[in-house]
């Protein structure tokens, strides 16, 4: 039989396109879904996948010709329309002989000829039948969306409006998360290997049938918008996001091995909404929250949706700090020890937890207290690569200028090298985040390393004027931006932690007096 | 495959033949798979065939029929003389043990799968050392579904002797009716066999720790067995913690306590201990292969039931609470697929449970309670038994059907209900909630009459406020 493939709605309202080259020519064998054409619209050069398996029978159109979404412009021979049918059919074959049993069929007129195939019964659950009863609506003018053309709750209001209705579905598709790729886990073992998707949240409403076949896309239902009543997921939704997926998500994680090229996109997706960018925009390329992105973005979301976070920021005259500096850093130097200002800081911040311990510890949820740790064991987040890592120098309290210099570089160029162990990450009391060497920025809001209470931001060291004794003279100064969790310091009190650190910077004698 | 041989190889070692293990075999080999199942026991079907679902209900058939002789006179009938043989009970029921694991013999024989007798342990993640009667000594795999399911959890005091303290499998071998039997636990096995026992003519007493029979139950449709339960020669004894069993010539001594004395005793024949289950993952090597398991021994999985060792599944009453044969049938066939590379999952939304008391019990989705504490404002109705046809057949109208629904979206959230064959609903009350089925949709399907399934559109026109068989007050505050 021959197959008709009329120019298809490639959506947002595209009713015309312009072919720029076919990618296959007559008497190729295709498979379904293969790319046959690129299509130029107003907002894109899209591809036009194959409905259908067959043969390339007939091109319907040049390069350069105009194509109108509906007209036919290609025809393929496919295999007899029974055989490809049963084919499509035999794995569905059984759950729709059970589900067939919960639908009703809506009784024809008596008088209506049974021959007449039309005449044929719109499938609808029940509460579906009778709500259209109730809005006058006659359920055979409507088009079904459902499984098995069954008419949904959404198919009675798109009967009412039409004009909207459109508009309503495209909204949801924008919503809707694509997911990870088949294409990688093929490759991951040899043996066919099921893999496993989260479990389904209890207050999703989905027939079986149709999280079976989510589960068949490698789709996770939890992140498909339902478009039936009260959200319910229907088949036409599944199969909506795997199209979704397929056409935008492809190269999500498999094809992009460059991290450059994913941190420009990351670049630019973070200047509009991702969620916008991928339904209007053609996207590019996809930042997956997954692996290492993943976990901060989780981190973060937490940090931020648990805490009463507060930043206090203040400059400081670090002028003396930066000569004791220079001159340490020389002899350390020939030691081999490469010295920044952290060690210093580390320092500055054990003091202050020895006067105001409460900075110093980690959250406890289940006993909604905050526990107070009497050693410190510093975090402190380094820019990698891969993004943020936060590797922790246990029990700095201990440790001298030079040994925590030692530390810092050992773990800041294996969080580099990506051989930090788990243990090397886990634990810290209290964090530190210098954006200092990067060449810009002073005064930010660094977020909490939760469950901790305090961390503190360490701007880049300038520069400026500043006032001795009633005179203007250039000093260097550096910006220190402290957040703290308000349900465990006040404002105040976090001022007061801030104004010591600020003294013993000013004064670095000071600390290495008590060392 | 060769059996006789000391090392054979396979695909799939599934290790336990009951209803989690048999299905995952048959569902396994249909999907191409060479299978192996290992059997600790002589016969194949697990607890739920040899000494559980089908030989207790076959009992508690039985012993139905014969405490109704009672109740024909009212229907015009009279039985004149009548008694029980309980040996040839026991036969009539082993029987029907047999020909159901007949059924599964032939079944694997069919599909060609080949049983072990022995105990199993895992050598190592891809091998499996046996002991026991047959010849093999180790099974290499590619792929293990553990399904070994559960025991008996034995109380201090009650070391199980099997003649005097018994377990429920030898609740079912009895030769005569004892005349005296004491339970220890009221759940749904004591309660099940003290019905059985009950109607038989024992006098049985159940010892219960908390307030209540079934305590994972609803409490309103419990209430309903903890008085009709009383009829069958059965006392409840509820907040009382037994303490300690001793034989004596005349059978057992129960002592127990409890808050108004501490030391009370029953004497007894025997005392049937029957306090829950504990799942069998012990002996079988599974942490030193990197298999994780709870702190209450269950094995972790996946929603696709794998193991933290991905290709050794786990499937049953080992994979946790509800302990259920059709919940580990379900799990079977989801592991038996996904280990022939198909994408499915254990997503079902609920199981429904079932306790075959007099009346029957069901369970399925959230109490009413349970409904509230996840934030649901819930519609709560009742249809009463006494309102349906049918049950007026049955000569018993206690109990009723209650259905819990979500107030905002009218999705059906949970149904619970105790009633003459109530069962017959729950699969009905199931699929509707597994569907995500308003309450609509239920009341406008139409229920045949005169049957038990009616009560379902019933109590749904109910949560509609248009309950027909039962007068509802109009409501005024209607938006």
């Amino acid at each position: 039989m021959v197959y008709e493939f009329k120019f298809p709605d490639v959506g947002e309202g595209i009713t015309e396109g312009t072919l720029v080259n076919w990618d296959i020519s007559v008497g190729d064998e295709l498979k379904k879904d293969q790319t046959v054409a690129h299509v130029e619209t107003d907002k894109a050069v899209v591809e036009i996948p194959s409905p259908v398996e067959g043969k390339v029978e007939e091109l319907l159109a040049e390069k350069g010709d105009t194509l109108t979404v509906g007209n036919v412009f290609m025809k393929i021979a496919t295999q007899d329309e029974n055989e490809q049918q049963s084919q499509e059919e035999t794995s569905t074959q059984e759950q729709e002989r059970e589900s067939d049993s919960n639908y009703e069929e809506i009784p024809v007129e008596p008088n209506q000829s049974s021959q007449n195939n039309s005449s044929e019964s719109p499938l609808a659950m029940p509460g579906v039948v009778h709500e259209a009863k109730r809005r006058g609506i006659d359920l055979n003018t409507i088009t079904p969306s459902g499984n098995h053309g069954q008419i949904l709750f959404e198919d009675l209001s798109s009967g009412e409006k039409k004009e909207t209705g459109r508009e309503e579905k495209e909204n949801t598709i924008s919503q809707e998360e694509p997911k990870e790729q088949k294409q990688q886990e093929s490759q991951s073992t040899k043996e066919e290997e099921s893999q496993d998707l989260s479990a389904v949240r209890e207050d999703i409403i989905a027939a079986p049938s149709v999280k079976k076949l989510a589960r068949e896309y490698q789709l996770d239902i939890n992140f498909i918008v339902g478009t039936g009543e009260n959200g319910r997921i229907t088949k036409e939704d599944i199969e909506r996001a795997k199209e979704n997926r397929d056409k935008y998500g492809k190269s999500s994680q498999g094809e992009s091995s460059s991290k450059q090229e994913a941190a420009e996109n990351e670049t630019m997706e973070s200047q509009g909404q991702p969620s916008e960018a991928s339904s209007q925009d053609q996207s590019q390329d996809l930042i997956p929250l997954t692996g290492i992105r993943g976990a901060i973005a989780s981190k973060m979301q937490e940090s931020l949706s648990k805490a009463s976070q507060v930043t206090i920021m203040d400059e400081v005259d670090v002028s003396n700090l930066v000569d004791l500096r220079e001159t340490e850093k020389e002899k350390l130097k020939q030691e081999g020890v490469r010295l920044s200002y952290l060690p210093f800081i580390i320092k500055a911040l054990k003091h202050a937890t020895k006067k105001y311990p409460y900075f110093n510890g980690r959250f406890d949820e289940e006993k909604n207290a905050f526990e107070i740790i009497d050693k410190i064991h510093m975090g402190v987040a380094v820019d990698t690569q891969d993004g943020l890592k936060v590797p922790v120098i246990k029990d700095s309290q201990d440790k001298s200028i030079v040994e925590l210099a030692q530390s810092i570089e050992q773990l800041a160029s294996k969080a580099k090298e990506n051989t930090l162990s788990a243990q090397e990450m886990k634990g810290s009391t209290i964090t530190i985040s210098s954006i200092g060497s990067l060449g810009a920025g002073q005064g930010f809001t660094p977020i909490l390393n939760y469950p901790e209470a305090a961390i503190l931001g360490i701007g880049r060291v300038v520069e400026k004027p500043v006032c001795r004794n009633g005179e203007i003279v250039v000093g260097k100064t550096m910006t220190l931006s402290l957040t703290v969790d308000h349900r465990v310091i006040d404002g105040a009190n976090a001022a007061r932690f801030l104004k010591d650190i600020m003294e013993l910077l000013q004064d670095p004698d000071l600390l290495l007096l008590e060392v | 495959m060769v059996v006789g041989s000391l090392d054979v190889e396979t695909d799939v070692v599934i290790i336990g033949s009951g209803p989690g293990g048999y299905v995952a075999a048959i569902r396994a080999a249909q999907l191409g798979k060479d299978v192996i199942v290992v059997e600790k026991e002589k016969n194949i079907g697990g607890v739920c065939l040899q000494s559980g679902c089908i030989p207790t209900k076959a009992l508690i058939t039985s012993s139905d029929y014969y405490n109704t002789l009672n109740d024909l006179e009212m229907m015009g009938i009279h039985v004149n003389e009548y008694s029980i043989d309980l040996s040839k009970m026991t036969e009539w029921k082993d029987g029907i043990v047999t020909k159901l694991e007949n059924g599964i013999s032939g079944l694997f024989k069919k599909h060609g799968i080949e049983v072990v007798q022995g105990v199993a342990s895992f050598k190592d993640e891809y091998t499996l050392a046996l002991s026991g009667q047959s010849d093999v000594e180790t099974i290499t795999f590619k792929q293990a579904i553990i399904a070994t399911g559960s025991s008996p959890i034995e109380i201090p005091g009650f070391e199980f002797d099997g003649k005097n303290i018994i377990s429920s499998k030898e609740a079912l071998e009895l030769q005569e009716v004892p005349k005296k039997l004491v339970i220890v636990g009221g759940g749904y096995i004591g309660t099940e066999m003290g019905t059985v026992y009950g109607k038989l003519g024992t006098e049985v007493h159940i010892l219960e720790g908390s307030s209540h029979l079934i305590s994972q139950l609803d409490n309103e449709i419990v209430d309903v067995v903890a008085k009709t339960i009383e009829r069958f020669n059965v006392t409840c004894h509820y907040g009382v913690k037994a303490t300690k069993a001793e034989v004596n010539d005349g059978g057992v001594k129960i002592h127990f306590s409890s808050k108004d004395a501490n030391d009370q005793t029953i004497d007894a024949d025997k005392v049937l201990v029957v306090v829950g289950r504990k799942p069998n993952t012990s002996n079988l090597g599974l942490e030193e292969i990197g298999v994780e398991l709870d702190e209450k021994g269950f094995v972790k999985v996946d929603s696709q039931l794998k193991t933290s060792q991905k290709n050794i599944f786990a499937i049953g009453d080992i994979v946790g609470n509800p302990m259920l044969a059709h919940k580990a049938s379900h799990e079977g066939k989801v592991a038996a697929e996904v280990v022939a590379g198909e994408p499915v999952g254990f997503d079902n939304k609920v199981i429904p449970s079932v306790v075959f008391n007099d009346p029957e019990l069901v369970s399925v989705g959230m109490s009413e309670s349970e409904a509230e504490e996840k934030g649901y404002e819930v519609l709560v109705e009742k249809f009463p038994y006494a309102a349906l046809g049918r049950a007026h057949m049955f000569g018993r109208t206690e109990g009723f059907i209650k259905m819990v629904a979500d107030k905002k979206s009218q999705i059906i959230l949970g149904v619970h209900a105790a009633g003459p064959h109530v069962s017959d609903i729950v699969a009905e009350a199931t699929l509707a909630i597994e569907m995500g089925s308003t309450v609509e949709d239920v009341s406008l399907t139409i229920h045949p009459h005169p049957t038990i399934s009616e009560g379902m559109s019933e109590v749904a026109d109910m949560v509609l406020n248009k309950g027909v068989n039962v007068y509802q007050p109009p409501k005024k505050d209607e938006e």
